[in-house]
């Protein structure tokens, strides 16, 4: 039996950075640092405040990152958190979501609705704007997320915001795609709550951060020491909001050059793979995207084989997110795309990151064509 | 720099610091998508991990949920709970953590009555008003194994048996016990406890929650439905391979580091209250843990002595107040109620601590009290 690329001793691609991303380099030796350099943020000797000091200036990077004041930043455990804390901080009848969101957004408010998209997955405004006119206002939490983990698909957010205002509706928008990759003005956008995480922007995992208009008080989710002005209590975890410092600082000195770097390397294996099988249909491929993400459905090949068949020959990469992604599952965001159920359960995602090359893309061109090869002349 | 605030948090072990590490540089890949092998590789260093620390307190890998550390473990618990219809008590010790205490009102708008457990003046639950409390209407016991100020070390057996005898369920708050007192969760008796990374000189960010299954919660984050949908959120493989090996090292290291810790604080001790300056000890002295020294004294202010200290880091109180300088709701408990001019330093000597470590300590402390005295 012919052995895998991996047991043969090639290196792997990893091509699941809207997964996780890799850390940099910067944000492993920030967080070594601050482990080996350690105490309590809360406590008032010496140590206690530099720490304090550390975590501070770290808060002051995140709201550079999107153009926010620090102390409208506040440390959490990951996205998920954030998005539970702005969804449930005001308790309001309804949340409206789009069909796209990711799960830790769709799956909090017991009274969600979901915003229909249109056939490339961007929000239908018309729909909402019908929706938010017949609720008193205050009554809805309005979740548009910026980017898509699924395709990278921007949302009209501006307009988006624009209805929410009109109709004294709170707007929250989990930004975690999008963040460190296209720029990103919190003021400009005028939701009222933004969630980030550091893991997708080469940071440590076990961080991210809600930025939030002060003018909202928001319930905290969890009680204790009054940490975080008392919205987040919990010791903040140094070590990895200095990564995510650290991540932050270079995905702002680098994001036009990577995003340009990005967008010409997934326009060259678009082409060139669409091409070559001109079966292979790009998902959202005329609505506005992130640079790096793309999505490309093969039919009739189930998306767990295609993963499977990348995996054998040393690529990483995923048919959806990572928390959902039971293989056997459909997408429910592709059927809402109008997919049929059969298509919605063929596609892959390919992420990629600051470390992926141009060969490992000509590889994956390479490997796909392969992998058309096999799976479609079967019998 | 000589650093006694390991109540607070704990430098982290350099072998843990290493781990963390090498997990940062190795194991990026999402733990949850194991599809593919770095999916893989960092699922299996989440699940080494959770089996450390679920053996270090005795259970299974099963009953181990990991958490962003013991504050969110704490509001799980109490957050979480539904109210069974045929009880309606919650008993909480009064020298509890600000993240449990800070839940008694959200427990009360559930429809609970919660009673308050007395303490007798050295910290220790009062057993005879715990079983006066306790009857068939208590459905949940919650009492801090050890406390966070003044190192007290409750008879937890005592305390399960007591609870289990009119089927309560017992909880613990296990943030300041883990790794300096034997922790066997199912040989004790405690139903649901509460870890955290940070004071087992582990990581910030990272912590625990371990249940047996009698114990059923509703989630407080949701979403992805990570850990068998009770906690949701991309879990941390760095942090979480750091806290099971900080939970294998306190597990397998902690009576040796008690022995040696102990003789440091001893020492400590000794020297500070044979100098005769009126400081006086706080807390049961004969079950308290290894490290912790709360020591009180009147007619100091707190101020000026802590400008006095240069090389000594300790702390008045648990971190989590006192930025916000209020009472401490531990010390009025065994019957201190602070004067004005009143000093309290929070001591707990730690791993890393040396024999030179507490005389430099003694001696600046001494020397910051005379200061103040004469002024």
């Amino acid at each position: 039996m012919a052995k895998s690329a991996l047991e043969q001793g090639e290196t792997m691609i990893y091509l699941d950075n809207n997964a996780s991303m890799e850390l940099y380099p910067q944000a492993i030796v920030a967080a070594t640092d601050c482990l080996i350099h350690n105490a309590n943020s809360g406590a008032p000797h010496t140590l206690g405040r530099a720490a304090k000091a550390r975590l501070e200036a770290c808060r002051e990077t995140i709201a550079k990152l999107v153009d926010a004041r620090a102390d409208q930043v506040l440390f959490t455990s990951g996205a998920t958190e954030a998005n539970n804390m702005a969804i449930m901080g005001k308790k309001e009848k309804y949340a409206l979501v789009s069909a796209m969101e990711h799960s830790s957004v769709t799956k909090v408010h017991p009274n969600t609705i979901i915003i229909p998209v249109n056939t490339d997955g961007v929000v239908d405004l018309a729909w909402l704007e019908e929706a938010l006119k017949d609720k008193d206002p205050g009554d809805v939490v309005v979740c548009v997320m910026f980017a898509s983990h699924e395709t990278g698909v921007l949302q009209p957010l501006e307009a988006v915001a624009e209805l929410t205002q009109r109709y004294g509706q709170r707007l929250h928008v989990d930004a975690v795609q999008g963040v460190g990759k296209t720029p990103i003005d919190f003021n400009v956008l005028s939701a009222q709550t933004l969630s980030l995480t550091a893991h997708k922007i080469g940071g440590a995992q076990g961080i991210g951060a809600l930025v939030y208009d002060p003018s909202i008080a928001l319930t905290p989710l969890v009680r204790g020491g009054g940490q975080e002005d008392g919205r987040r209590p919990g010791t903040p975890n140094i070590s990895g909001a200095a990564s995510f410092e650290a991540a932050a600082k270079v995905c702002i000195q680098t994001m036009e050059y990577k995003s340009k770097r990005l967008n010409k390397l997934r326009s060259l294996m678009e082409a060139e793979i669409t091409r070559r099988h001109q079966q292979v249909h790009v998902i959202s491929q005329g609505a506005e995207r992130l640079a790096g993400t793309s999505r490309l459905l093969l039919p009739n090949v189930p998306a767990e084989e295609q993963v499977m068949f990348m995996d054998l020959n040393g690529i990483c990469l995923s048919a959806g997110a990572a928390c959902s992604s039971d293989a056997t599952r459909t997408s429910n965001f592709l059927l809402a795309m109008g997919y049929n159920k059969n298509m919605s359960k063929c596609s892959i995602r390919v992420g990629m990151g600051w470390n992926t090359t141009d060969d490992d893309i000509q590889h994956f061109i390479a490997t796909y064509g392969t992998m058309v090869e096999t799976l479609t002349k079967r019998d | 720099m000589v650093y006694l605030d390991n109540h607070a948090t704990t430098p982290v072990d350099p072998q843990v610091c290493a781990i963390l590490d090498n997990t940062m540089r190795n194991v990026f890949g999402n733990p949850h998508a194991t599809w593919y092998k770095s999916g893989w590789d960092a699922m299996d260093v989440v699940e080494k991990a959770r089996s450390q620390v679920a053996k270090s307190i005795g259970v299974f890998s099963s009953n181990i949920i990991f958490t962003s550390g013991a504050t969110e473990a704490n509001n799980m618990v109490f957050k979480g709970l539904a109210r069974p219809k045929d009880r309606h008590k919650i008993l909480v010790s009064c020298i509890e953590h600000a993240c449990v205490r800070e839940n008694i009102q959200c427990m009360q708008q559930k429809g609970y009555t919660v009673k308050f457990i007395p303490v007798d003046s050295g910290g220790l639950i009062d057993i005879d008003a715990l079983y006066k409390l306790l009857d068939e209407n208590v459905f949940l016991v919650s009492v801090i194994f050890v406390n966070n100020e003044i190192g007290t070390i409750q008879n937890m057996e005592m305390i399960a048996t007591m609870a289990h005898g009119v089927g309560a369920l017992l909880h613990s708050d296990c943030a300041q016990a883990f790794g300096k007192v034997p922790l066997d969760m199912n040989a004790i008796g405690i139903d649901v406890l509460c870890l955290s990374g940070h004071k087992i000189y582990g990581p910030k960010g990272i912590g625990a929650l371990a249940m047996t299954p009698k114990f059923y919660l509703e989630p407080l984050l949701h979403g992805g439905g990570q850990e068998r949908g009770l906690r949701s959120g991309t879990i941390a493989p760095p942090l979480i391979a750091g806290f099971g090996l900080a939970s294998e090292l306190a597990h397998r290291f902690y009576q040796k580091e008690n022995a040696r810790v102990r003789f440091l604080r001893d020492f400590l001790q000794g020297a500070l209250l044979n100098a005769n300056l009126g400081f006086r000890v706080l807390g049961n002295t004969e079950s308290r843990i290894a490290g912790n020294l709360c020591l009180y004294v009147e007619g100091i202010d707190a101020g000026s002595f802590f400008s006095h200290l240069e090389n000594t880091e300790i702390s008045s109180g648990s971190a989590c107040s006192s930025s916000t300088s209020e009472k401490s709701i531990v010390l009025q408990a065994i019957g201190i109620d602070k004067q004005r001019e009143a000093l309290v330093l929070r001591m707990c000597v730690g791993r890393f601590n040396s024999k030179e470590d507490v005389e430099i300590a003694a001696k600046e402390i001494i020397a910051a009290t005379h200061a103040v005295k004469n002024n």
